[in-house]
Formats: structure tokens, sequence, C-alpha cells
């Protein structure tokens, strides 16, 4: 039924539902939603594809009630919606198709009440990342969610995919610090869970609504917990010669209940390199044997982490590599990997807690680097991230994969990625997510191609084989980043029989299917 | 009913083995109670009691007897310790019932020591779970009072509770992934992982769902090391609203007590020898940290006008409330005029609710005490204890018993908190509930209906949506 109404009746339609300048078909606007940051479109974008889908009509709701009237226009007219934050997810989850309605939630952005004896504070999706962390530094509160995207996502969009940030050691992941949420179901109902130690008959609705992608409502407000913004911050460094002793020493001190913030071990990416180089022959081993010639007189000193960004660079331009090795060389001490703890809160509990992960650390056989490998993670620790473009207008891609497994696995999952995928493509990871009963990996890699399609049919095979040995290794396919459409294929070995169980909560909250659908593999 | 009694029988002597179905009068009548002391209070004549008490062994066997049920459209009440005061096992159907008790499912299935995680059936007591784990040097994050008169399943099913709740969260934190068997006699797994993105967190259908959606066969929990050093304190504060704001600031500070709680002046002189309002912490760990931690939680104690009494008031404090357990459920057993609820209120209004509730409970003539405990980061639960003036007609007692837990809940509306906390919901105070949730309701009637289409699972819970 939507794709028998042409685009200008949607818009009519809408029109009426919604103000003017709520509602947009033109053309700028529709190639901008057409996309999300999965670097899938990337590759496209930067072959000069055009948009595969743009939405046919983009609309900015303001009130809750917008949202409802939405949604009811979408259930009547059988148009599937597409909830829209910062468009900043990297699974294709925010990409819509032929015949959609993009939603961009970016126009409720207030704060409705800050409660802080509460600890608390009620707040609409659209929320800029960046912009709530400095509203709430101004009344001395945190969230203590640091996502390296935080300036171009939103409140919205963390929930929507359960996010985790920088700092997710001690402050948790966003399911761990939303405590309620307003939520537009797929019949128009608007439904309120959680209240302070909500009366306890049924499911806990706030855990079934995140990470639910736009799937089975839209988020229309939240309440989050806030905390004391921290008064001291203490980083330290340290050096393992393995992974394995430097993931043992971070399974110690989070087992004795210590709660760093920061919590970040680099692999040794040398290891990576002499398995690739042992590899086939394969163009990913020629890339690999050309950039490596370029970096030996740089690498040898270098600590892993910054070889990922180093290798990055080299993949686009080399001058730029030669700008970040020459600041950070003299910083560099060694090989083996690095790993990073930063404790923070009131002063002297910040500097105890990191007492005695000092001394756990190194009974686990670290050795003490001293607080500078921290400091300079601190300041350049949204920088990274955002300048992956290089690589992708050099004709190459670069992605990331964050699973999670318990620590009995870690290592096995590790070790079996990094076989699995290290034929095709730079392989490289850090560990930055611990729990007492595990840790999540972040494994980064980048590959080339000669032409775009080479390009694409490369990314996809190594993401089938790579999201195959995290099954297969017992590991969870999304620490964080969630599972839109690149990940789907594999929600039946994610979630076994209990996929069922989404699948009937689906029909319970969207019988229509207008939400968000063909994603999640529902 | 599909079929007579003795086909019944028939089918659940095949699912389960015959020396684990039983129909004697001991046994159903045994099963027609839980500890909800005011169905004591209720004329039981003619006697309602279940037909038939079964005892699986493992899933698929509860997945067969659930068959069973479903072919012979039985009532269906899970039925763990028994331990809940609220009238969520105890039975009462118009269909004949089976009760399908889980405690043969008793087995730890899996502990990994590695990633501090074991694998239990939900049959299995706190108490011989936590005597498991302890000689390993290890416990479950999770005690509440009734630990070994409660089995795991019956957490789950509550979302309960327990003394080390402020610092671990309550059960449904705790817990990682759960097996359960559903109404059409499948059985689900939600997998186990630390934490992950990929859709709803599915185990949370099951948690808090007190055997409506299905009957929890296992379960995966999160275990701690035993700490080697535990540091005490105890404030004194006159006005609760003080040792209330005192409490929020140390949940947020970053101290992480374990126990956490609030004891009234009546309580309190018992320990500290002063009638004022207590404040008891424990800081657990190994090396200076707790230490640290105590210090830092003192200093917010003093800041809001505080007395530091001394430690031994906040452990004595400790140990004669865990040892008060047996004592305790005799008592409510046994007395007609003691009363007790758990409902939540924030920050901002607990100390109001527990004045409110309090002032209105002493009007009616009633002795009063109140604990505050069970600390999240943005309120906690109140314990509400009522002993009525001693009334001689039993009916009277009943409908007094009503009217005071009626003022409670009400005293937690107009504070716009919970009306039920983390003891559950059952008969007791399922229409207070009800018109909580609102259309939350709805939807978790909604959900049951899907996976619950005959309706076989404590179908009284959602009767009527
Ligand atoms: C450079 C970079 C760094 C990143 N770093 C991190 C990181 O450190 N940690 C991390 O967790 N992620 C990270 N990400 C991924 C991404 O930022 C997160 O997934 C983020 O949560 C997405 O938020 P968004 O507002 O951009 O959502 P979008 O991309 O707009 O949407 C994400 C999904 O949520 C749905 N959605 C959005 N808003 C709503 C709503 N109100 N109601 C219902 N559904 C909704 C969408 O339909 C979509 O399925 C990074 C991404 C990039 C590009
Ligand atoms: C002295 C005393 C102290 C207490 N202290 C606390 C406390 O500190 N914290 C607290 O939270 N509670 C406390 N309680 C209440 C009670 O112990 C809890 O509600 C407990 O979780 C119930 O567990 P159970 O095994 O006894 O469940 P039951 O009473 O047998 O059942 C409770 C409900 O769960 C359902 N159920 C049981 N097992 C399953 C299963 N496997 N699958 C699906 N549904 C099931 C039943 O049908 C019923 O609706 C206390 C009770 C007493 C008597």
């Amino acid at each position: 039924m939507a794709d028998t109404i042409s685009i200008e009746a949607k818009a009519r339609q809408l029109g009426s539902i919604l103000k003017d300048d709520q509602v947009s078909i033109l053309a700028p606007d529709r190639v901008a939603y057409s996309r999300d940051l999965w670097p899938r479109g990337l590759i496209e974008f930067s072959a000069g594809r055009p948009a595969p889908s743009p939405p046919d009509v983009v609309v900015w709701p303001e009130t809750t009630q917008d949202v409802v009237h939405l949604v009811e226009w979408a259930a009547g007219t059988e148009t599937p919606l597409v909830p829209y934050g910062g468009g900043s997810g990297v699974c294709g989850g925010a990409m819509p198709r032929r015949g959609q309605v993009v939603v961009d939630l970016k126009r409720m952005d207030r704060i409705l009440e800050l409660d802080g004896p509460n600890h608390r504070v009620r707040v609409q999706p659209g929320m800029n990342g960046w912009t709530f962390e400095e509203v709430l530094g101004r009344s001395n509160l945190t969230m203590g969610h640091f996502p390296s995207s935080i300036f171009c996502s939103t409140v919205g969009g963390w929930l929507a995919a359960r996010s985790a940030g920088q700092a997710s050691t001690r402050y948790g992941k966003i399911e761990d610090m939303v405590s309620g949420l307003e939520v537009v179901t797929g019949k128009g109902e608007v439904i309120r869970t959680g209240n302070p130690g909500a009366a306890s008959l049924g499911p806990d609705w706030t855990q079934l609504f995140v990470g639910s992608e736009g799937t089975l409502g839209i988020i229309t407000e939240a309440t989050l917990k806030v905390l004391p913004a921290p008064e001291m911050r203490v980083y330290r460094g340290y050096g393992f010669d393995r992974v394995s002793a430097g993931l043992e020493a971070i399974r110690r001190f989070m087992q004795k209940g210590l709660l760093p913030s920061v919590v970040r071990l680099y692999d040794e990416f040398d290891t990576v390199i002499a398995r690739s180089g042992a590899g086939r022959g394969s163009e990913a081993d020629t890339l690999v044997k050309e950039v490596m010639g370029r970096l030996t007189h740089l690498t040898k000193p270098m600590l892993p982490w910054v070889k990922v960004a180093a290798l990055r660079a080299a993949l686009s331009k080399p001058g730029w590599l030669n700008k970040l090795a020459d600041g950070l060389l003299p910083k560099l001490t060694g090989q083996g990997c690095l790993l990073v703890v930063g404790t923070e809160g009131r002063p002297r509990l910040a500097q105890a807690e990191a007492d005695r992960i000092h001394e756990e650390v190194l009974r686990a056989g670290g050795r003490d680097l001293g607080p500078r490998p921290g400091e300079h993670w601190e300041k350049h620790r949204y920088s990274v991230s955002f300048k992956q473009s290089g690589v992708f207008y050099s004709g190459g891609f670069v992605d990331t994969m964050e699973v999670a497994t318990t620590w009995d696995g870690l290592l096995r999952l590790y070790e079996a990625v990094k076989t699995a995928v290290s034929p095709l493509v730079f392989i490289m990871a850090h560990f930055s997510h611990a729990y007492p009963e595990g840790c999540s990996i972040y494994f980064t890699f980048a590959g080339s191609s000669d032409d775009p399609e080479q390009g694409l049919k490369l990314y996809d095979q190594v993401w089938n084989t790579a999201l195959a040995a995290v099954t297969r290794a017992g590991g969870t396919i999304s620490h964080h980043h969630g599972v839109g459409r690149s990940k789907q294929a594999f929600m039946v070995e994610e979630h076994g029989d209990s996929l069922e169980l989404f699948r009937m909560l689906k029909r319970v909250l969207d019988p229509k299917e207008i939400l968000n659908p063909g994603k999640m593999s529902l | 009913m599909i079929g007579t009694e003795e086909d019944v029988t028939q089918d659940l002597t095949r699912a389960v083995g015959g020396e684990h179905v039983s129909s004697r009068p001991s046994d159903v009548m045994f099963y027609a109670r839980d500890c909800w002391a005011r169905r004591h209070l209720m004329p039981d004549d003619p006697p309602r009691h279940p037909v038939w008490v079964v005892w699986p062994g493992a899933a698929s066997e509860v997945a067969r007897v659930l068959q069973v049920a479903g072919r012979h459209e039985l009532a269906v009440v899970p039925y763990g310790g028994g331990s809940n005061l609220v009238g969520g096992a105890g039975f009462g159907d118009d269909r004949p019932v089976l009760v399908v008790d889980t405690k043969r499912m008793s087995r730890v299935l899996e502990l990994d020591e590695t990633s501090l995680i074991v694998q239990a059936q939900a049959g299995i007591t706190g108490g011989d779970l936590d005597e498991y784990l302890r000689v390993r040097g290890l416990f479950v994050a999770h005690m509440p009072t009734s630990l070994s008169q409660s089995t795991l399943g019956g957490w789950l099913a509550t979302r309960s509770a327990g003394a080390f709740t402020s610092r671990y969260g309550r059960i449904d934190r705790v817990c990682m992934g759960i097996t359960a068997a559903l109404p059409d006699g499948s059985v689900v797994r939600t997998r186990v992982a630390p934490r992950r993105a990929t859709g709803p967190d599915l185990m949370h259908l099951f948690l808090g769902s007190e055997g409506a959606l299905g009957i929890i066969t296992a379960a995966h929990l999160k275990v701690v090391r035993v700490s080697k050093v535990r540091v005490w304190l105890a404030g004194g504060f006159k006005e609760l609203s003080q040792a209330v704001a005192a409490m929020a600031d140390i949940m947020s500070s970053g101290t992480r007590p374990v126990v956490a709680s609030i004891a009234d002046p009546v309580v309190a002189l018992r320990h500290s020898g002063q009638p004022s309002f207590m404040l008891v912490c424990s800081f657990e760990g190994d090396g200076e940290l707790p230490v640290v931690q105590r210090d830092e939680a003192r200093l917010l104690v003093l800041a809001h006008g505080g007395a530091y009494l001394d430690p031994a008031a906040a452990s004595g404090f400790w140990t004669a409330r865990r040892n008060d357990v047996f004592g305790d459920i005799i008592a409510r057993a046994e007395s007609r005029v003691i009363g007790e609820v758990d409902i939540g209120a924030d920050w901002r209004h607990l100390a109001m609710v527990a004045d409110d509730a309090r002032g209105r409970l002493e009007s009616m003539g009633c002795g009063v005490t109140m604990e505050l405990g069970f600390f999240g980061l943005e309120g906690g639960a109140l314990l509400c204890k009522w002993q009525l003036p001693e009334i001689s007609d039993p009916e009277d007692v009943g409908l007094r018993q009503d009217e005071a837990l009626a003022i409670v809940l009400d005293a937690a509306r107009r504070g716009g908190g919970a009306v039920a906390h983390h003891r559950g919901v059952g008969r007791q105070r399922s229409a207070a509930v009800r018109a909580q949730l609102g259309n939350r309701f709805d939807l978790f009637a909604d959900v049951k209906r899907q996976l619950d289409p005959k309706g076989l699972m404590n179908p009284w819970l959602t009767e009527g949506a």
C-alpha cells in the first residue's frame, strides 16, 4: 500500500498532521537521510554511487503527540517509519528503503527535568551527546557516557542500539544507566516504563525496549541516571609481553570488585602482520607488505594502538602518518601490549582505587609505564574515529567489530576471529569494556582493493567470515554497535530459539510491521 | 478440564514417573498455601487445594508436564520455596490446579570459576546454593532474608531483592540468562554474554512474571569472591529525612556499600543504645580501599548532621537481622496481628512516605517499625511492619489488616512511589499494582496471550485483562 501513494501525496497527508517545516521531500534531504555511517555505504559513496534508496519523505516531530500521529498515519497507510537520531550508527540500522519515511528525532532535544537529589534526568531522544554532557557539567553532574561518536550521536540512538561509552567499565552501558522510557509503539500507544523501585509485576519493559533499534517502538523520552562529576582522574599505563597476560590482569582486578573508568588493552599488531604475511599471496598480503615496507622504520618502536591509527593513515595519506608518528614517537616505549587504566571520582577514592589496581597489575606481570600513555589517550580520545574518510577515498575501507564473551572463552574468541579474517584484511584489536564476567573485543580491520565492486565483495566476505567465527566461538556478535541490517543474518546463531521471543514482542507491539522493518532479522 | 482426573494422573505419571506425582491429602493441603499471612485469616470451607503436585527433575520433564496441562486445560501453579508473602504460589482457581514444585531440580549445573558465573537449576534453595559456593570462597551476590526458604526460580519470578542489592542490584542484575519451559511445552534458553547489543534482553520477559508466562528451569548467575575485609559504618540521625539524604549521597559517592540500611529508632536502640535513626553500611574488598570508602561515607554522614556511632552497632544490627529469620517466620505464621509490606519511593519522597504511613498506622492504634533498604541510585524500598492492637474477632482482624495494608500502599502512591517493591504482587496487591502499571499491565496480558493462549499458568494473575 505504501507504494501506491505517491511521494507528493504522502507529503500532503503528513503536512496535514505536522507543520510545513516538519516535512520535506526535497532531494538534498532525501539523499542526506538515505544512509547512516555503515561503512559499506561509505564504500559505495566514495565510489560515487547514488544513494541506494532515499526515503520518500523526511519528517521532524517535535512532541510525543507528533510521533503518535505519525505512527497512526503510518499504520493507516501501512507506510514504514525509520527512526533516525544522529545517523552515526554503523550497521545500517537507520537506513531507509524506498517508500519509507524517515522520522528524525533531533528536534526533540530538550532536558525536561534535571532532578539532582534523585540523581536522574528526563531528556528527549534527540538530545545530542556532547551538548548533553555540557549541560549536565554545568550542574557538576555527568552521565559517564562517552562514546567516540559523542559529537554526532543522540540519546535515542544510544538507547536504541545499546551503546557503550569509553568509561563503561565504571558507569555501565546505556542500558545500565536508563531507568525509564517513554515509547510510542507501532499501535500508537504511549508506554511509560520504569519508576523508582517500579512496581514489580511483569517484565522490565525498559530492558525490552532498549536495544530494539526502533523495531518495537519510537523512544520519545528517557529517564537516565546522573552522578556527581568526578573531581579527579588518575591514569596509568602498563606494558605486557602478551595479550593474554594483560587480559589476566584485567580479569583479576575486575573480579576484586574494583571499578576503573577506563580500561584499554591493545594487542600486539606485530603478531597479526606476521600471520598475514604467512598467508596465501592474496591482495591483502601484497598490501600488507607494501604498507609495512613504508612503515618499517617507524613501526619497530611503536605501540600497537598507534599503529592502528598509523595504518589507517598509511592506507590514505602517508603524510598524515608522518605527522602522527612525529608527535608520538618520543612517547613510545617498546614492544608488547599497552594497557591503559583510569580511575575517577572523589580524590581519595580515585587514588585508592588506582593504587589497588596498580598492585594487582604488577602482580600479574605488568610493567609500570607511568601516567603518560593514559593522559595521551585522554587527549585524543575522540580524534581517531573521525579520521577514517581518507581511507575510503583512497579506495580502502576500515570497519570495526565489537564482540564480547565471558572470560573463559575470551582468548579463544580473539584468536578465532584473527585467524579467520587475517588472510583478507589487516586486523587488530583492543579490549575496552571490562566486566567481572568477561570483556569486549574491539576489532579494527582495514582492507583495500582496486575497484569498488571488489571492495564491496571483500567487505562482505570479511564480515561473513568474522561473524561466523564469532558465533562459532560462542561470542556475541555485537557488544554495542547493534545489529541493524549488517549483522541480521546472524541473529539466529546469536539467539537460538529465543529469537522467537523477540518476534513475539514484535507481533505484540508492532503488528502492522511499520516500525523499521527489514532490520534485526524480524 | 478435558478428560478425567485419572487420565491426568496417568499422563503426569508418564511425564515424570509415578513417584513424582501426588494427590495425597497431606501433599495437596500443604501446597494450598504459601507464606501469605492473610490467607490464614480467610475462611476455607470447603478447603481449596490443588488436585495434583508434581516434582519434575529437569527442564524436559517440566516441558512434558506443561504439555499434559495444555492437553487437559488445567491451571498450573509453579511452586518454589513457597516463601512469598503475597499469595503468589498458594492456589485458587475454578479449574483443577496442578502444582509444579521445582525443588527436585536442585543441582548446580556448572561453575565457571574463571568468569565467576554459576548455572543452577531453578529449584535450588538459596541456602544450598550459598553453601555450594561458600566452600569455594564464592557467594551469590543475592541475599534475601528468606535465603534458605526460597529458591532461585522464586527469586527470578518475583524479581527479588536482598541485603546486598545496594551494591549488586536486584536478582535481575545478578542473573545473566535463563532457561524456561513455555506453556506450549517447548524449552527456550537465553544466551549468556557480559553484555550484548543484539536486541532486547529477552530474559527480562520472564523475570518478574510470577509464573504467568512459563516455568524457569535454570539460570546463570554472577558470583562474587568472598572479600577479605569488611568494615562497618553506623551513623545516628534525629530525623529520618537526614538519614535518607546522607544515604542518597553515599549511594552516588562511589563508595559502593554492600549492606546499606536505615533502621528505626526502636531497633537502633537495641544496638547503639541511642534512640535515633541509624544508617548502616558495610564496605568490602581487600587492602585499604574499604577503609577509604568507609571514611568517605563517614564524611557524608557528618555533613548531613549525623553522629558517628560505634561500628559495632552496625555489625550487631546485621547479625541480628540475619539470625532473626526463623523467629520471624514462625511469628508471622502464628500471629494474626502482625503485618508487613514493601513499597518503593525515590530519595525525595522516602522519608515523607514513611512518615505518612507511620502517622496513619499509629492513629489506627498500630505499633509500627520501618526499615529502609535495597537502595539504588534513585531511591529505595521501605519495609513497613505493623502490629495491630489485640482484637478477638478473627474476621475483624482480617478487615483491619486490609485497612492497614491499604494505608501503606496509599502512602506509596501519594509519594509517587511503587506499591510493590520486591516481594512480588500475588493476590495480596494485584489490584493496586494493576492500577499503577496502567497500560503496561495490558501489555503483560498481551504477552501472556501470545505465550500462553490457553491461559494455563497462574491464570488469576491476569484475569479480566
Ligand atoms: C566515529 C564513530 C564512533 C563511534 N563510537 C561509538 C562508541 O564509542 N560507542 C558506541 O556505542 N557506538 C559508537 N558508534 C556507533 C553509533 O554512534 C552508536 O550506535 C549510536 O548509539 C547511534 O546513535 P545515533 O543517534 O547516531 O543513532 P542512529 O544512527 O540515527 O540510529 C541508530 C538506530 O537507532 C534507531 N533509533 C534512533 N533514534 C531512535 C529513537 N528515538 N527511538 C527508536 N529508535 C531510534 C535507528 O532507527 C537505528 O536503528 C560510533 C560511530 C561512529 C561513526
Ligand atoms: C522471612 C521471610 C523473609 C523474606 N525476605 C525477603 C527479602 O529479603 N527479599 C525478597 O525479595 N523477598 C523476601 N521474602 C519473600 C520471598 O522469600 C521471595 O518472594 C522469594 O523470591 C520467593 O521465592 P520462593 O522460591 O519461595 O517462591 P514461591 O513463593 O514458591 O513463588 C513465588 C512466585 O513465583 C512463582 N514461581 C516460583 N518458582 C518459579 C519458577 N521456577 N518459574 C516460574 N515461576 C515461579 C510462583 O508461582 C509464585 O507466583 C521473604 C519471605 C519470608 C518468609
